[in-house]
């Protein structure tokens, strides 16, 4: 039997304040090292921490009520003590440890149990390999999540924070950029749990569960005794070391922070914050899927906020497997080449909606829409009006279209020929061609179907 | 004083200290501090625009703006 739990330190996206936890440091993760430091996040003789920042903990109480956690309201910061050059103060200020209320705690996400949610000052970024130090970092606010040990595989771990990131994102809470780092914790058959630390991406962390397995495994078959201690992240070949017996709370020697004051969460705050919070996604993948659509569809529009809310309320006005199509497909495929998120582009929503009400009625060609699609996400216009104005509306007119197949008809006797001896190939070639001269107003099937009646026409008069 | 016996006693002091605080199983709140004000408002400034220049003057070796800090001694 494997039980896995999870620690996992996300960076909190400081959207609005851009500054550290207990400084007004900005945040830049492309700063120059250690431009970006102040006598606080060095820990200078004589320097005090300023009071919390508040946008930090607002997010971590949003995470903590996103997943399902009790919220404790007075919270008291503790000293973390331990001696390594990524820590000048030689402690780290954290709201968890010996005698700490976390800021959530008996949560539950997907049937997997929150222990705590808590929110902490990351340390310095230090290569231990060259000595290098670059202190930028210190103090970014850093939010930690302790899950129960309920993991039994390593799938069930991808499967599960893949979905917490989505969630997370939904709040803006996690900067996704920045990454995740996560202890892993792995006890095989009742032996005591070993600790993999630092393993700082969702492929390193399966990879490293997978290898803690298989190791304990190969230990008990090999008549070794598995006992509790701390392992290195992955290296280049996936194996971890050995770095040090398990440490306890003991060992970090927590005390309260005697120069923080205890942290007060008004009620209004903690009202107001689960107001603002929105459905959970996987909440509406179930909902999509009732809507009609696949379960890949409703997977990948609810991968996002922005896009699962445009969908939402393009649905109410717009078939929604069609709305799906269009904001799954089309949609994604303009956001994703422009390298910006959705809700950076600016669409206009009335003029999406009016779009797809075109194409739900025939009225443009799938081509003709794709290629407004593109232009909403330049500049806002209305495509009906547009269409209007350019001539752009769908050819529905057989006698017009039947020209334009008579003359490509004409024009390329040798893929009649083809399609005559069998080649279906060669009759959306001639598509292709009647589709061209109409400049993508022709509907496909009507061409179709009149290149075929010509074609077999032609033939009975020969 | 030796640079050993100092850092037997400094242990000893440690020990001694951690058996106290493990038997502390719960810290009553009394021990924080109470201010009116426990959150920083948004629009605080402060930064000392020196600082980064000085720390890195005062550092014993500095390489590609980073601190070096003694290797192999953690
Ligand atoms: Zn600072």
């Amino acid at each position: 039997m494997v039980k896995i739990g999870l620690e996992i330190h996300g960076y909190l996206a400081m959207n609005r304040t851009r500054q550290k936890l207990f400084c007004c440091c900005p945040i830049a993760a492309d700063a120059l090292p250690n431009t970006i430091v102040c006598p606080r996040c060095t820990g200078q003789p004589g320097s005090k921490p300023m009071l919390p920042n508040g946008e930090a903990v607002e997010k971590v109480l949003a995470c903590s009520l996103m997943l399902d956690c009790t919220v404790n309201r007075k919270l008291i910061f503790q000293r973390k003590h331990y001696d390594w050059p990524d820590l000048p103060k030689g402690y780290q200020m954290t709201i968890s440890g010996s005698y700490s209320h976390p800021v959530g705690e008996h949560g539950s996400y997907l049937d997997i149990g929150i222990r705590e949610c808590h929110l902490e000052e990351d340390p310095a970024r230090w290569d231990p390999e060259t000595g290098l130090v670059d202190y930028n970092r210190s103090g970014y606010p850093l939010i930690e999540i302790v899950t129960e040990p309920d993991f039994t595989s390593s799938e069930q771990v991808k499967l599960w924070l893949e979905s917490l990131l989505t969630t997370l994102s939904y709040i803006k809470a996690v900067s996704r950029n920045a990454g995740i780092k996560c202890d892993v914790n792995v006890s095989t058959d009742h032996h005591p749990r070993v600790e993999i630390k630092n393993v700082n991406s969702i492929r390193a962390i399966v990879a490293a569960i997978d290898g803690e397995i298989r190791r304990q495994h190969d230990a008990v078959t090999s008549g070794e005794k598995v006992f509790s201690h701390t392992r290195s992240p992955p290296d280049a070949h996936g194996m971890t070391h050995f770095m040090r017996s398990k440490e306890t709370a003991l060992d970090y020697m927590f005390i309260p922070e005697p120069d923080l004051p205890v942290l007060h969460i008004p009620e209004d705050l903690l009202v107001s914050i689960q107001k603002t919070l929105p459905e959970k996604p996987h909440l509406k993948v179930v909902k999509f899927q009732k809507m009609g659509l696949s379960p890949i569809d409703a997977r990948i529009l609810a991968s996002d906020l922005a896009l699962a809310e445009l969908f939402e309320r393009v649905a109410k006005v717009i078939n929604p497997i069609l709305a799906a199509k269009w904001l799954r497909h089309e949609l994604l495929k303009v956001v994703n080449a422009s390298e910006k998120a959705l809700h950076e582009l600016g669409l206009d929503e009335g003029y999406i909606i009016e779009l797809l009400q075109m194409v739900e009625k025939k009225e443009v060609t799938d081509q003709i829409a794709a290629q407004l699609l593109l232009q909403l996400t330049e500049k806002s216009f209305s495509p009906r009006a547009y269409v209007a104005r350019q001539g752009l509306g769908i050819i529905s007119k057989e006698d017009e279209l039947g020209v334009l197949a008579e003359k490509v008809i004409a024009e390329n006797q040798s893929a009649v020929k083809d399609y005559l001896a069998g080649e279906e190939k060669a009759l959306n070639f001639l598509m292709g061609k009647v589709m061209a001269l109409s400049k993508g107003k022709a509907k496909p099937d009507t061409v179709k179907m009149l290149l075929k009646q010509r074609i077999a026409h032609g033939q009975n008069k020969d | 004083m030796d640079k050993t016996k100092i850092e037997q006693q400094a242990k000893k002091i440690m020990d001694e200290f951690l058996l106290v605080l493990g038997k502390i199983d719960q810290l009553p709140y009394e021990l924080g501090t109470e201010r009116p004000s426990s959150m920083r408002k948004d629009g605080a400034t402060q930064t000392d625009n020196g600082f980064s220049s000085r720390m890195l003057e005062n550092a014993p070796k500095i390489k590609d703006n980073c601190i070096v800090a003694e290797k192999k001694k953690w």
